[in-house]
């Protein structure tokens, strides 16, 4: 039988696993229609040339504003008299694909460094894991603040800086499992096999690195997600009017006495997305480790 | 021991030295002429460049580096661009306000995590249990500035029980500006420590030393207290430890929701004005004492387990810090 025979029903065997955890499945289930939400309104935004988000997510409508839900609106009108629920259709995309391509950026650069402390060893490990202490030593929430801050607010500096904050706890996933994985003898035949150090590491080492990869991953988009919100609550993220949540209840705050709908309905939103990534990560942490779960 | 606490304070020094470079060299990223910020637009050019060489500016990085730390160790963190004031002084004043805050959270988050997280363990798989796990899911789950714009929504705007802005002077007044920030800073915290008490206590609750000590006919309570929850203790202090850190690091939300005045809204308003001297003081004091706080935990583990104690007078440091 070939290794990518076996490989695959691990996959498989994960999956079996997976499924028979309710939780996580509806929440792959919610994080899954945040992905259709999020392309289709980018589809919308690509077909009419943005006519669409111009007249009904971002044009003002003061008239009408904070009036609170109803039939037509049923999340109700913002202090601008926009529909709230269409800007929070409109406002899925940066939550979701930020904080997702924030973790892929970190998940790379983490996955490098931590193969290369963990497969060379020595000095090389001292010196990159002495690095990432340093940048653990900062609260996460800290680090991308300061960094927002000098480089100012811009989509990709708050990309920037949530990405260089997941950074060390990558780093620290992937060197731990290359320590297991390293001295083991297929890795010593591949090396009497003449294959170059570069080979070994993507080929044999990172692969078996994978399963808490993922479950790290997961869990680290929640927390991107979280981050992402919060900055731009303080106004150091995604600036108005285009619609996020986080600078959603930034707005909201002024008018909390004015309806509820304006603060309540944004903060749902990010807790939902959070909720369904954390119920998928721990599913899939018990499902690619079963000896974990108690 | 004491060779184990020396050891341990003598690592911080590298640590220190590479967290605040770092938050020194992101600072010195920012755009823009420092000088002009301070003088503005009218300024000469002559001014200016005076004013660079009176700031350092003309120096290379690893000098001016050298020169804070120096200035650092001496109490002085340079002077403010918006006030001139000294950012040191500034930082002083505001900081015992978040450490009041972080700590009245590191309450909530026991007072709440550490029961429920008992009970939870105990009535495994329960309704109790399960209700706990799902509130606790919840909990880890709400962006704290979202839980304190409801708290203050419902127990400030709705039903006036509490202010929902600002410090109050006076204890009780103190006390009860305290209980909103205080909860919404806490309760993502007691989620996570829910969490970690609850597996943490699973894991020692089916050993055979707690057979053992009930075979012999100890009260469960003492079972409970002594023998289970001593041992589950650590892996619940780091999780309470680093959720202090983080609660260091998170205050500026909280803060910035109930107008706290504290070193997190400070560092808001100084982004804001672009005064970086007082971001980065205040970034880089808040960063110290987060490595701080890791350091009390890691030797209030070797006072609690005398396992490590042990393991660490043979084999020397071990770090054990992980990110939650």
């Amino acid at each position: 039988m070939s290794l990518a025979a076996q490989k695959r029903s691990l996959w498989a065997e994960t999956w079996r696993r997976f499924r028979k955890n309710k939780l996580a499945v509806v929440g792959m289930c919610i994080i899954i229609a945040l992905f259709v939400i999020a392309i289709t309104t980018i589809v919308i935004d690509l077909v009419t040339d943005k006519a669409f988000y111009n007249d009904h997510v971002i044009k003002q409508n003061l008239r009408l504003r904070l009036q609170g839900p109803s039939k037509d609106h049923i999340f109700g009108l913002d202090e601008f008299g926009r529909d709230i629920f269409l800007r929070m259709l409109w406002a899925v995309r940066y939550s979701l694909f930020m904080g997702v391509f924030a973790i892929l950026f970190s998940v790379i650069i983490g996955s490098i460094f931590g193969a290369i402390a963990g497969y060379y060893g020595k000095v090389t490990d001292n010196v990159i894991m002495r690095f990432m202490d340093i940048l653990l030593a900062i609260p996460s929430m800290l680090l991308a603040t300061a960094i927002v801050a000098a480089l100012g607010t811009s989509l990709v500096n708050v990309l920037i800086a949530i990405a260089i904050s997941y950074v060390p706890t990558f780093a620290r996933t992937v060197r731990a499992s290359v320590l297991t994985v390293k001295d083991q003898e297929y890795i010593e035949a591949a090396k009497a096999l003449g294959a170059s150090d570069f080979r070994i590491i993507f080929k044999y080492i990172l692969p078996n690195s994978m399963a808490p990869l993922i479950v790290q991953a997961t869990l680290g988009v929640a927390g991107a997600i979280l981050s992402i919100a919060g900055l731009s609550f303080l106004g150091l993220g995604i600036q108005p009017p285009t619609p996020e949540w986080g600078s959603m209840l930034s707005s909201a705050r002024s008018y909390i006495r004015d309806g509820w709908h304006l603060t309540v309905i944004p903060g749902l939103g990010i807790m939902i997305t959070i909720l369904a990534l954390n119920v998928m990560g721990d599913g899939l942490r018990d499902a690619l480790d079963p000896r974990l779960k108690n | 021991m004491w060779k184990y606490i020396v050891k341990r304070l003598l690592l911080m020094i590298p640590i220190l030295l590479g967290v605040t470079f770092i938050v020194f060299f992101i600072m010195n990223l920012t755009p823009g002429d420092p000088a002009a910020i301070i003088l503005g637009d009218q300024a000469s050019a002559e001014a200016l460049a005076a004013k660079r060489i009176e700031l350092g500016l003309d120096k290379p990085l690893i000098v001016r580096y050298f020169t804070y730390i120096w200035d650092m160790l001496h109490g002085d963190l340079g002077l403010s661009y918006k006030n001139q004031l000294s950012v040191w002084d500034q930082v002083i004043d505001k900081f015992p306000n978040t450490a009041i805050l972080a700590i009245a959270g590191i309450l909530v988050a026991l007072v709440i995590g550490i029961p429920v997280g008992i009970i939870s363990a105990k009535k495994q798989y329960t309704v109790l249990d399960n209700t706990s796990m799902i509130l606790s899911l919840v909990g880890v789950s709400m962006p704290n500035f979202w839980l304190g714009l409801l708290l203050s929504l419902l127990f400030a705007l709705k039903l006036g029980w509490l202010p929902s802005q600002g410090m109050g002077t006076g204890f009780v007044a103190l006390l009860r500006s305290l209980i909103l920030p205080a909860l919404t800073l806490g309760t993502g915290s007691a989620a996570t420590v829910v969490r970690m008490t609850r597996s943490s206590m699973l894991e020692v609750i089916r050993q055979d030393y707690i057979s053992t000590a009930r075979a012999k006919g100890i009260s469960e309570k003492q079972v409970t207290k002594r023998h289970m929850l001593k041992n589950a203790m650590i892996p619940i202090v780091t999780a309470v430890g680093l959720q202090f850190g983080q609660l260091l690091g998170g205050a500026m939300l909280t803060e910035t929701v109930f107008s706290w005045p504290g070193l997190g809204r400070l560092m808001v308003d100084s982004i804001n004005s672009k005064d970086i001297p007082m971001v980065m003081g205040a970034t880089i004091f808040l960063a110290i004492m987060f490595s701080l706080v890791n350091l009390i935990v890691d030797l209030v583990y070797s006072f609690i387990d005398p396992r490590i104690r042990s393991q660490y007078s043979k084999a020397g440091f071990k770090s054990r810090r992980i990110k939650v």
